[in-house]
């Protein structure tokens, strides 16, 4: 009698279940190719942006009397101007994959691109 | 009673599906060496994935109090500072000094940690970057040359002809190569991803992809964000010197931090850049910069005859691997245009 099943068992499955889906849910229904754009300057995350085609935006972002200006077009971002003296930030080119970055180190502007699609985990530079 | 154990059974493994058994992880972006830095530890423990991450943060701050040279107050700006005089330094920089010393030593000069001057005279990356005359150059390598460099013993290092010692050549690396012992301190479970400037290094294996190897990118010299080959690895470090992020134009012509210590101009030989595939982070550090100062012949030489995994890429779009690193290596350039010259 003990071994059989009881219809409160078949709840407990199903609760189960039920909390499974939810957690899966979510990941379910986000896109694999989606790719977020987080800008931090210092220890601030100053604007995360979810690239798609067609959106556009400029960022200005200054420290003391260095101005970096970043353009987001469509699911690409640059520093596409800046007065440091280095430039590495300029140097570094146009992001368009996840796991890609560029750092404005005079400024402590950090641009990532963030996503599922990670071709590599870090660039050696 | 077997039924309803195979369904608790059952259950308990679909929560732990969609839950994932993916190990707890501690991430940090940070400032220090004159680069930025980030370290991203994984471990089953929560605690022990941030405690390690903060020891690791802090110690590069340490190192970098100990080894910066544009930091007045740094051991090693006393050392500079001391007018040729012999100076006692602490252990750990008198180590740091010895190896820069057999690197530059084992590269015949083509690394050479005391090419500061140089640096500050052509001023690339600052507010007062230009070409400087010859006759300025030629004065400037008076004070040039690892051989300046003294190893008086007992930790005491003394400076001839106005030699600097600069340990940036080493000095990420080094660090990298603490961040991957602290790491192994913690533990076997633990997992970590240190990224110092162009310094990488994956300890154990990486939880985020299927065969447990860490893949870093060999960046493109045309658009250093993206990679033109990439690099599986655990248990190692990757690094890369290149001509593409700190430079000038001035008429045309690229002048970059890469110094020639023999000419005290810019390392100008056809070469964009090179990496380095070593588990001694240091190591690879030192080589990528004398390798880039030998050249494509003679670094490839160099790298048969001291079994060292590198991949050099040219300025006319070639990107050479040695055979030792073919097993980790993937071409990815072609879409930039370069060739696979394996």
């Amino acid at each position: 009698m003990q071994g059989k099943l009881r219809w409160g068992d078949f709840v407990i499955c199903a609760v189960v279940l039920a909390l499974a889906g939810l957690i899966t849910l979510p990941f379910l229904f986000q896109p694999s190719d989606s790719l977020t754009c987080e800008i931090k300057q210092g220890d601030t995350v100053v604007k995360t942006i979810r690239l798609a085609d067609g959106y556009q935006d400029t960022i200005t972002l200054t420290a003391g009397d260095i101005t970096n200006v970043i353009e987001v077009d469509g699911k690409s971002v640059r520093f596409a101007s800046s007065n440091c003296p280095d430039q590495v930030c300029v140097h570094t080119g146009t992001l368009t994959r996840a796991g890609q970055m560029a750092v404005c180190l005079p400024t402590r502007v950090v641009v990532r691109l963030i996503g599922e699609d990670t071709t590599v985990d870090a660039v050696a530079r | 009673m077997k039924m309803k154990k195979l369904l608790a059974a059952g259950m308990l493994g679909a929560l732990l599906l969609v839950s994932g058994c993916e190990p707890a992880s501690s991430q940090s972006d940070f400032y220090a060496m004159d680069t930025f830095m980030t370290v991203t530890t994984y471990d089953k423990n929560e605690k022990t994935a941030e405690d390690t991450r903060v020891e690791i943060e802090q110690h590069i701050n340490g190192l970098d109090q100990l080894m910066s040279r544009q930091r007045e107050e740094s051991e090693l700006s006393a050392l500079n500072a001391a007018n040729g005089q012999p100076v006692t330094v602490s252990d750990e920089l008198y180590e740091a000094i010895e190896t820069a010393v057999q690197y530059a030593e084992l590269t015949d000069g083509a690394y050479d940690p005391t090419t500061a001057p140089l640096s500050d005279l052509w001023g690339i990356g600052t507010d007062h970057e230009h070409v400087p005359t010859q006759a300025e150059i030629d004065e400037t390598l008076k004070k040039v040359g690892w051989r300046n460099i003294q190893l008086l013993g007992n930790n005491t290092v003394q400076l001839l002809n106005g030699a600097q010692v600069d340990l940036g050549g080493i000095g990420k690396g080094w660090a990298a190569n603490d961040a991957a012992a602290i790491c192994r301190m913690a533990g076997d479970t633990m997992q970590a991803l240190a990224q110092l400037g162009g310094n990488i290094y994956g300890i154990g294996k990486n939880p985020n992809s299927e065969d447990g190897t860490w893949r870093i990118g060999i960046a493109d010299p045309d658009n250093s964000a993206s990679s033109v080959a990439v690099i599986s690895m655990t248990d190692e470090s990757v690094v890369t010197s290149g001509d593409y992020e700190r430079y000038f134009m001035q008429d045309g012509k690229r002048y970059h931090h890469i110094f020639d210590p023999s000419t005290g101009y810019p390392t100008d030989n056809g070469l964009r850049s090179v990496t380095v595939v070593d588990t001694d982070s240091a190591k690879a550090d030192a080589l990528t910069t004398g390798l880039f100062v030998k050249g494509l012949d003679k670094g490839l030489e160099f790298c048969a005859e001291h079994d060292i995994k590198a991949v050099f890429i040219t300025s006319d779009k070639r990107i050479i691997p040695t055979e030792n690193v073919l097993p980790q290596y993937t071409f990815m350039g072609e879409e930039a245009g370069y060739i696979d010259a394996r």
